[in-house]
């Protein structure tokens, strides 16, 4: 038997038993999504590294469990939030809205406000009982209860005989608490109430180690019933019942937050493409998107194999030490290097427009405004683009370069071809096959690059008169988050992830499209 | 070990690889054997563990005397804020028997990140925040209303109403901002009472830039120019009990009076076409006179020997900015509420954590009593408190959301002049008003729902 | 003569050094703002003067000695992290891009660009789901739960396969079919052709992969973030942002000094890596 085989083996075993060892613990803290995930990835790995079949999986499969768990898990989160109302006031499950609504409590407009001394005594089977200090009628003892209870237990009695002179004088048999003794109690004390009528009850809302501690009252009803075989809650203060519809509960037409997490189908899909306000400037920020994102690539492409290219010479001098400078820009944190472009950009002291003013002279034209009009603006986005983007695709050239076999050029050399035709016609080909999935990665990237947006330009400037507040640099995915975060009433994520659904359909067309071409490129120069 | 020796052993003669089948039998059984020689035990405790958390329970009828762990508060705050408290919570913490575990937070992502980790069982008890989050955090359900009565007379009503939603209180209040008026003070006196006087004291100071205020070239800050518009009874919601989100009053008579006269002075070179980086390397470098925004600046502004007035008014009205108020708040997903409101009440409220914060992050203070202490202190703070007591606190609503694009976008076409026509919707803007009359009309599209 | 010896030099050379300076002005004319304003005593990256007004240390000694900013932790977890991340990363990638490159199977190209377009889905809720994913993983295996470097890490390979295993599965196509073929008949494994032959081959691309997943991994703040949340264990991104940013206000100082201090390691790490990624390849390694 092969070394290697005993090492695989050893290898499952141990990650099986680790996933043996994860399963009931999965369980327990009921996590339901790990649990699926665990269950897929040793169902893989199981069948990949058992069988002898599969050899290709074996070399794809550590990289793909991470790629399923990180980024194909995220991804149908993500679609599955687009098929649900998830928005400010439902982002919680149904039962937790009744476990909120039922523990909340009302104190009766004549008793608002009364606030009193609560001590804390322990008999000696440790229950709890309360000491109620309201006023001088009313010093009130009794057994505290939980909510249950409340209905079976005695009321309270007036014993002043338990304050003398401020002192507390626990009756034989009871222990005085101390503040450190409730707060070690407090997660049992929180629950109970001390039954003063009918109506009302006293409740512990604040511990004092330094003082007394300090009670409240309250109805003796919660303020909300859960009734769930009419699946309506009922309002006890003002006797109210109020129905559950779709994700709220509705009081005489009102709803009551929170409300809960409901599936929705299709409806965000619906929205998105009827609402005739969103439609007009989406139209216009499509466009800009593509626009956007094609330039930018291009630019940054052109001028990363530009500069590749001119330090790919033998003998050059301060070789190393140009390629070391054009990679700074990417070293720099991009919410560092934005801001000081905003500050070369600005049309009365930035650098650019005073090293433009010669130009501006000549020309007899105002100096740019920058990032105050259409124009500028997007040109601007483009332009600290390139800036940001260039060190990536001028280490990636840099690195493909190498792999252009020289012996091709120097026969290209031979036969009489310029440098500039055998380049276009050997080495630019060549690259294109390993290199043009990263140019639609990029593509892809700064089709949703957010943050170069958010950070120079803010989006804007404003699109004058439009529908919706829509800026003119405003590319689908900040676009999306402007309508995210001002749906009417706070987030709606859930149309937001509709539009990340949209952006990836758009992406996936482009990509298609352009892996045609590639698989065209490698048909012709590679290898396949 | 054994048991490990012959397992290897069977696999080096390798009898069971006949076939396919045994083979995926002889390992499978393997398996289940290593997997219950390692992971039988913590199996095993699993199951036990909730033996364990009851087990209290049990024990009280035997006499205690082992104490049961401490409680453990856990608190989010942002870093200043963090490093306040730190050396003040083991007093609590030995006086009350818990355990306080401060989380060092990025203040802006408390909010995303409580309502997220509460519902899921695994957020804080505690946690510092801004007021106009409490609109979102209560209709998600994510905080409790706590009971601000026994602290109530040393706070100042701006802050109690600012943590008021839907008619309950939502958090103890702990600081507040507003913006003022920073100026240069080896240029000029002081800042005019009425915006009609700031282009003569401009002229007679001779500097290049008169007001630097953020919101202008080409960056929108609705926040900072509120004053512009909502000073002279304009406003964002009406105020009636809270704020009334189907009440908006951008577009009344009076903002947009209020907005024209902006208009005009940008037009008079009053206020400077710059965005909050703008006006603040412009005030830095002595070229405008007057830089208008809040006290977290005060170190940026001491570039120059500078001082802080008030906001100059419009005609009788004086400038009403934003204000701001931070507070400590409990999560509705704390299993000890009881706790965490009386850490709230006992503990931070106290007039001593009060000071240490202040002294750590100096914001305006909250509580009258730390704002006695800092106010014979520090001329500045007093003068942005001066400011702030003129001022209304951002609506909290969560409706303010539809809000910041449309009224932050209007404002900067004011203070840009960037005025024209949309070819596609025919709409023109060619003035204040015609912005304003816009942006309302966005927001009150919003808010209905369309 | 002088002059036409001239003309050679530029043809030749010359040329390519006045391209390059004027691009090196370009690429570095911002930073020189960033380096200023991290001696600046009152530093703002908008400023109109490149020299600051008066000149300080201050920036750079609040983060080598202040007791409440551990700024060499967070600059030790950073490198840990992103080295860390980023050799598994570039490990997994070649792994991936072997099979792709030297095993025949049905479906490879359009698993491949499966692989491709699934890292190009714009996740809205990506770090939702991930937070929640992670409060499940640190109940089940603290180990790698939330708060550990070893659960960032393993986020961070995420995006190891696809667009990484493309590059470096186009560079192994032009290595040569016939060594790997007589390695196989001296009796060499899979995996020893892999190891002892083709990722060797592979190295300056491999090496451009280590740096630019370095440097992205390295800049992260969103995911590491949530992840974070002990002071001691941040990076040095989410220190710099939690600590030293603020709603308006930033010590843009602190800031500048920071990215300095980050930033010079990675340019002086690239010139000591230039060689191996331009030192050219073996004679008669590549197929021609």
């Amino acid at each position: 038997m092969k070394k290697s085989t005993v090492f695989r083996y050893l290898f499952l075993a141990i990650f099986n038993s680790f996933v043996v060892y994860s399963i009931p613990l999965t369980i327990t803290f009921e996590s339901w999504f790990l649990l699926s995930l665990i269950l897929l990835i040793s169902l893989l790995v199981n069948i990949v590294y058992f069988s002898d079949r599969f050899l290709p999986m074996k070399w794809i499969l550590p990289g793909m469990i991470f790629l399923i768990s990180f980024v194909v898990f995220p991804a149908v989160y993500n679609t599955f939030v687009s098929f649900t109302n998830w928005s400010t006031g439902h982002i919680l499950t149904k039962s937790q809205v009744v476990n909120i609504l039922e523990s909340r409590t009302f104190t009766p407009e004549d008793q608002q406000g009364i606030e009193f001394d609560l001590y804390v005594f322990q008999d000696t089977n440790l229950e709890f009982y309360y000491l109620a200090d309201i006023d001088d009628q009313n010093i009130l003892f009794g057994k505290a209860v939980t909510f249950e209870n409340i209905n079976d237990s005695n009321f309270a009695v007036h014993e002043p005989s338990l304050i003398q002179n401020g002192d507390i004088i626990p009756p034989s048999g009871f222990n005085l608490l101390t503040g450190k003794d409730q707060i070690a109690n407090s997660t049992t004390l929180q629950e109970l109430s001390l039954v003063i009528d009918e109506n009302t009850r006293a409740q512990l809302f604040k511990i004092s180690v330094f003082g007394a501690s300090t009670g409240l009252l309250s109805s003796t009803s919660q303020l909300y019933t859960f009734d769930e075989s009419s699946d309506s809650i009922t309002n006890n203060s003002t006797n109210t019942i109020c129905m559950a519809e779709v994700d709220n509960f509705v009081c005489d037409g009102e709803e009551i937050d929170p409300g809960w997490r409901v599936f929705v189908g299709f409806d965000n899909y619906q929205k998105l493409f009827s609402n005739q306000r969103i439609r007009g400037p989406l139209s216009l920020v499509t466009k800009w998107t593509f626009q956007f994102a094609f330039v930018t690539v291009l630019l940054a492409f052109s001028v990363g194999l530009f500069l590749s290219l001119v330090l790919n010479k033998e003998n050059l001098k301060f070789q190393r030490i140009y390629r070391a400078i054009f990679i700074l820009p990417y070293a720099i944190p991009a919410f560092v290097s934005v801001l000081v472009w905003k500050g070369l950009l600005n049309p009365d002291y930035g650098v650019i427009n005073t090293w433009l003013s010669p130009l501006y002279e000549m020309l007899e034209i105002e100096p740019i405004q920058w990032l105050k009009t259409k124009e500028s603006a997007r040109s601007a986005v483009l332009l600290v683009n390139t800036w940001l983007g260039f060190p990536y695709m001028f280490l990636i050239t840099t690195g493909a370069l190498q792999s252009i076999p020289k012996n091709l050029i120097e026969a290209a050399r031979v036969d009489g071809a310029s440098s500039l035709q055998t380049f276009w016609r050997i080495v630019f080909p060549l690259l294109m096959v390993s290199i043009s999935p990263l140019l639609i990665g990029s593509f892809a990237f700064n089709f949703n690059n957010f943050t170069l947006i958010f950070l120079l330009s803010g989006g804007g400037p404003p699109v004058i008169g439009s529908e919706v507040a829509v800026g003119w640099t405003d590319i689908l995915i900040s676009f999306s988050y402007k309508l995210a975060i001002s749906g009417g009433r706070g987030n709606l994520f859930g149309l937001a992830s509709t539009v990340s659904i949209i952006i990836f359909a758009l992406v996936l067309l482009i990509s298609a499209i352009s892996f045609r071409y590639t698989k065209r490129l490698e048909r012709i120069y590679g290898n396949i | 070990m054994t048991f490990i020796k012959n397992v290897c052993m069977y696999i080096q003669k390798g009898e069971y690889m006949k076939n396919n089948k045994s083979r995926f039998i002889v390992i499978l059984l393997m398996l289940s054997m290593v997997a219950v020689a390692c992971g039988g035990d913590t199996a095993e405790e699993v199951v036990e563990t909730p033996e364990v958390t009851e087990a209290p329970q049990e024990t009280l009828a035997a006499p205690a005397t082992t104490a049961p762990p401490p409680e453990v508060i856990v608190v989010w705050a942002e870093e200043k804020v963090a490093t306040a408290l730190d050396p003040l919570v083991g007093a609590y913490e030995a006086a009350a028997g818990v355990d306080v575990e401060v989380v060092v937070y990025d203040f802006g992502a408390i909010r995303t990140d409580v309502q997220t980790a509460g519902p899921a069982g695994e957020g804080p008890d505690v946690f510092l925040g801004a007021h106009d989050w409490v609109g979102e955090l209560a209709a998600n359900g994510v905080i409790q209303p706590i009971n601000l009565s026994s602290v109530s007379a040393d706070l100042f009503e701006v802050g109690i109403n600012a943590f008021s939603y839907d008619g309950m209180s939502y958090g103890f209040p702990y600081a507040t901002e507003a913006i003022a008026m920073y100026y240069n003070a080896d240029l000029t006196d002081g800042v005019p009472a009425s915006w009609d006087d700031v282009k003569a004291a401009c002229d007679a100071a001779g500097t290049e830039l008169c007001v630097g205020a953020p919101g202008g070239g080409g960056g929108a800050d609705a926040y900072h120019n509120h004053p512009f518009v909502a000073s002279a009874g304009g406003y964002v919601f009406k105020i009636s009990g809270g704020f009334d989100p189907n009440d908006v009053g951008l577009d009344n008579a009076n903002a947009l009076v209020s907005a024209e006269y902006l208009d005009s002075l940008v037009k008079d070179g009053v206020v400077a076409s710059t965005d909050y980086s703008g006006s603040m390397s412009a005030f830095q470098e002595g070229r405008s006179l007057f830089w208008m925004t809040g006290p977290w600046a005060r170190n940026d502004a001491s570039a120059v020997n500078y001082n802080v007035g008030l906001i100059p008014a419009f005609g009788d009205s004086p400038a009403t900015p934003f204000v701001g108020v931070r507070g400590a708040m409990v999560s509705s997903f704390s299993e000890k509420k009881l706790l965490a409101e009386s850490f709230i009440l006992d503990f931070f409220a106290t007039v001593e954590v009060q000071e240490a914060m202040y002294n750590s992050d100096p914001r305006l203070p909250a509580t009258k009593s730390l704002f006695a202490i800092v106010e014979a202190a520090d001329p500045v703070a007093a003068a942005f408190a001066a400011s702030a007591s003129n001022g209304i606190p951002m609506p909290n609503i969560p409706e303010m959301g539809s809000v910041w694009g449309p009224f932050g976008d209007a404002l900067l076409i004011i203070r840009d002049q960037a005025y024209g026509t949309n070819e596609e919707t025919g709409v023109t803007v060619n003035s204040a008003t015609d912005a304003m009359k816009l942006a309302a009309e966005q927001i009150r599209t919003a808010i209905a729902g369309g | 003569m002088e002059i036409s010896k001239f003309n050679n030099w530029f043809k030749e050379f010359g040329w390519r050094h006045l391209v390059a300076l004027i691009f090196v002005v370009f690429a570095i004319y911002p930073i020189l703002y960033v380096l200023t304003n991290s001696f600046a005593d009152f530093a703002n990256l908008t400023n109109s003067k490149l020299i600051p007004d008066s000149l300080t240390l201050k920036h750079y000694k609040l983060l080598s000695g202040n007791p409440l900013v551990p700024y060499s932790d967070w600059l030790y977890n950073t490198y840990k992290i992103s080295i860390i991340a980023a050799f598994f990363n570039v490990f997994l990638g070649t792994l991936a891009a072997y099979a792709f490159s030297r095993l025949q199977f049905k479906g490879r190209r359009a698993s491949l660009l499966t692989l491709v377009i699934v890292q190009m889905f714009p996740s809205f809720l990506a770090f939702v789901a991930i937070y929640l994913l992670f409060f499940q993983i640190s109940d089940v295996i603290p180990i790698m739960g939330l708060g550990t470097h070893f659960g960032l890490i393993l986020v961070y390979l995420g995006g190891s396969i696809g667009f990484n295993s493309w590059l470096i599965k186009g560079f192994m196509d032009t290595i040569s079919p016939s060594l790997d073929e007589a390695a196989k008949v001296d009796g060499a494994s899979e995996f020893q052709i892999f190891s002892k032959i083709i990722a060797p081959l592979t190295r300056p691309i491999l090496i451009v992969i280590f740096v630019i997943t370095f440097i992205g991994i390295y800049s992260d703040y969103i995911l590491a973030a949530i992840f974070l949340k002990d002071k001691n264990l941040w990076t040095v991104a989410v220190g710099i942002n939690t600590v030293f940013v603020d709603d308006f206000n930033a010590d843009w100082g602190v800031i500048a000094a920071s990215s300095v201090i980050a930033a010079t390691p990675i340019a002086m790490l690239f010139i000591f890596f230039q060689k191996q990624i331009t030192g050219g390849l073996t004679a008669g390694s590549v197929k021609g």
